[in-house]
């Protein structure tokens, strides 16, 4: 499904984050990466997005056998390269219904498919929205404002529930989220799980990786993955932090 | 100098001033005089005009009173349209429109002269308008609002087409004006709503738009007014328009105000706002676009001048290609004027690195007891918000318009009409290249209703 190379990313014009990094997710698989702020998950997050703050400087990224640095940000997206921001935009005036069925419907025209007119949309969002437990009053505000922390974040998984992608890069979904809501979130993403789909799931705490059990853990320190394990990986991290690891490293 | 002491030619000879060019244009040595006193007054007033340069108007050869043919006049009053021959006077138990002219000769009633009083005072002190009037001046329309009267909804249209364009004026530089100037006088706790509106057809070159507006809100009166302006422009850049809209409010009276200018090579539009009494209250807000190379000058004058009162001005401009917009904010809140909140926002956005906006906050507060706030905003669309819509698969093109609909969309919502909003949204489309995203047919998509019928 993903398969990155020896990916190198500066940002646009200035110093290197992420210095040689290698990671393989197959079909059906999820891959959770954790490590210490400031290490570059984000970054790699928007690298696989495409955002065109970041420079790929050497490497390559192959998603399901197409080149997936010479698609732009919308391409990926209309070809299920999913990211769920660890800080969602807030869009004052863009009603949250009506951007909801803008991204399907640009999904559908791009594969072909005709638009769902508002009576339809409504009958998908419903199931949706139930899913992630928010109410359907969050469809007349503008996307994200003033939603509180865990609204947000359960938007974005909202999106994700409606877009079906094939590959999700959830970014600290997790954080910011009360027990119930995690427990919620944890649900929506474990509904979504299938052979055909893979998550590539960024957190710093265990918890979200009791819902959503992953294949493989990795410790992402210093622009590169310097560990790899399965998932009790997850749970020794939690217990001994990260300090052993990079001390093996230096 | 009062109304009767200037000689204004055939103003206050019988006219017939909405449907015929039969009378009521000045002769062309009066034209000669205004032109001058109109290069004058581009000087003598440096600081307000610093951005407005009037030499295209001056440079221009007027056409002659033979030459000049009247535009298309449309009023319509609560749905119903007013014959023009009707117009110079319509009277019902709730409002009258009557010419200024025949205002002037009538014997008038109570109110009438109420009304007649406050247009004398009007033009002897109001120097600006006196000096755009002398360039071409055409019979008033005044509207009065009987007291305790909710008088309904009113709209005035002129539109000028090319075909009523005479074949002189295709002679480069002669310049096509319609003027108008309209009075609305609001008795004690008389309401009315009025959309006044501003079009030519396209192709059409060398045209002006004159337009003065006055109104005076009496005690617990409220006026809503929603103006738009829109003229095609030419490749000559003659296409311009000055517009001034004058309002006085008493005490605990209501002006809202809307106003949209959609396109001119050249705009501008003053705007002069007095809180006379206690508790007035006035809301100003407007959109300008600006494409190509046009200049948009916004002039806002607000006064606060007694206790109590609130104002809020939210003006946004949205400029693309190497157009340029402005925004002269002025509030001046007298000694007396305590408890006094006043509101301005004046976001740009800029939607090409040759646009330019100016926005200009001038806060003159005399007194402690004030709440003022103020913010101003130039900028490009948010390139993290670009970026998420784009990373949910919107191309760029749906993600700018997105973006740009939100800007507009707060001021759309309020647009009383459908035609409005259509003319909004054809000349985003043809002057900044954008279609907005929300259509007729889904903009008021309940999604409540939707889900609870599903
Ligand atoms: N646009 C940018 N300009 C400058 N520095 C940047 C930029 N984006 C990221 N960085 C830097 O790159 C490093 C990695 O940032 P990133 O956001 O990827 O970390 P992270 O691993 O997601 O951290 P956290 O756990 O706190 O979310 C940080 O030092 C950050 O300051
Ligand atoms: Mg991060």
């Amino acid at each position: 499904m993903l398969e990155i190379k020896d990916l190198h990313v500066s940002v646009a014009g200035g110093t290197e984050i992420i210095k040689g990094l290698n990671l393989s997710i197959p079909a059906g698989e999820v891959h959770a990466i954790m490590g210490p702020n400031g290490s570059g998950k984000s970054t790699l997050s928007y690298v696989l997005a495409g955002h065109e703050g970041y420079e790929v400087t050497q490497g390559s990224i192959t998603y399901m056998g197409q080149d997936l640095l010479a698609m732009d940000a919308s391409e990926r997206a209309q070809s299920g390269v999913f990211l769920a921001f660890q800080y969602p935009v807030e869009i004052p005036g863009v009603q949250n219904g009506y951007f909801l069925r803008s991204i399907v419907n640009a999904q559908r025209v791009s594969q072909g498919e005709p638009e769902l007119n508002p009576v339809e949309f409504m009958k998908k969002v419903k199931e949706v929205l139930k899913l992630v437990k928010l109410e359907p009053n969050m469809l007349k505000r503008s996307v994200n404002e003033g939603f509180s922390g865990g609204e947000k974040k359960r938007n974005e998984v909202l999106q994700m529930a409606l877009l079906a992608p094939k590959l999700c890069v959830l970014d600290e979904t997790d954080s910011g989220l009360d027990i119930d809501a995690l427990r919620i979130v944890g649900h929506g993403v474990d509904a979504l799980k299938g052979p055909e789909r893979s998550f590539l799931v960024i957190t710093h705490y265990q918890r979200l990786l009791d819902h959503v059990v992953p294949d493989k853990v990795h410790v992402l320190q210093g622009g590169r993955i310097i560990h790899s394990g399965d998932k009790n990986l997850a749970l020794e991290l939690e217990e001994r932090g990260y300090e052993w690891l990079i001390e093996g490293q230096s | 100098m009062s109304l009767k002491d200037v000689n204004w030619g055939p103003l206050l000879t019988p006219s017939k001033p909405l449907s015929t060019n039969e009378n009521g244009f000045i002769s062309s040595e009066r034209q000669e005089l205004a032109l001058q006193r109109l290069s004058q007054f581009n000087m003598a007033r440096a600081e307000a005009w610093r951005y407005t340069s009037l030499k295209r108007i001056v440079q221009l050869k007027l056409m002659s009173d033979a030459q000049q043919t009247e535009p298309n006049w449309q009023l319509s009053f609560n749905e119903e349209a007013i014959k023009a021959s009707s117009a110079s006077m319509l009277l019902n138990s709730k409002l009258r429109i009557i010419s200024l002219s025949e205002l002037a000769k009538q014997n008038r009633d109570q109110l009438a002269e109420q009304a007649f009083v406050w247009i004398e005072q009007q033009f002897a002190q109001d120097e600006t308008m006196h000096d755009l009037h002398s360039l071409h001046y055409r019979d008033g329309l005044v509207v009065i609002v009987e007291a305790g009267q909710d008088a309904g909804e009113l709209c005035i249209n002129m539109k000028r087409e090319k075909s009523q364009v005479s074949a002189q004026s295709a002679i480069a530089n002669t310049l096509q004006i319609d003027s108008r100037n309209i009075w609305f006088y609001l008795a004690e706790d008389a309401a009315l709503k009025v959309i006044e509106s501003f079009e030519t057809e396209q192709g059409l070159q060398n045209h002006t738009q004159l337009s003065l507006t006055s109104m005076y809100l009496s005690k617990n009166s409220k006026l809503d007014y929603v103006r738009s302006q829109e003229q095609s422009r030419g490749n000559e850049q003659t296409s311009l328009h000055l517009g001034r809209v004058a309002a006085t409010v008493y005490a605990e009276a209501n002006l809202s105000l809307t106003s949209l200018n959609l396109g001119s090579d050249l705009c501008r539009l003053e705007l002069d706002i007095s809180l006379e009494e206690s508790q007035a209250r006035a809301d100003l807000s407007g959109l300008y676009l600006g494409s190509s190379d046009v200049l948009l000058d916004q002039h806002l004058t607000l006064k606060h001048k007694a206790p109590s009162c609130r104002s809020s001005q939210s003006f946004k401009g949205a400029l693309g290609a190497k157009s340029r917009g402005v925004f002269t904010g002025r509030v001046i809140v007298s000694q007396g004027a305590f408890d006094t909140v006043a509101e301005q926002n004046n976001p740009n956005l800029l939607l090409s690195e040759s646009a330019k906006a100016v926005t200009r906050p001038q806060l003159e507060i005399y007194n402690d007891d004030v709440e003022c706030s103020h913010g101003a905003t130039v900028g490009q669309l948010d390139e993290d918000a670009l970026f998420y819509l784009r990373a949910r698969g919107l191309d760029e093109a749906a993600a700018l318009r997105a973006l740009t609909s939100a800007f507009v969309g707060e001021i759309r919502e309020t647009l009383p009409k459908q035609n409005l909003k259509r003319a909004l949204d054809s000349s985003l489309k043809q002057s900044l290249g954008l279609e907005l995203e929300l259509n007729e047919a889904e903009e008021w998509i309940d999604w409540e209703l939707i889900s609870a019928n599903i």
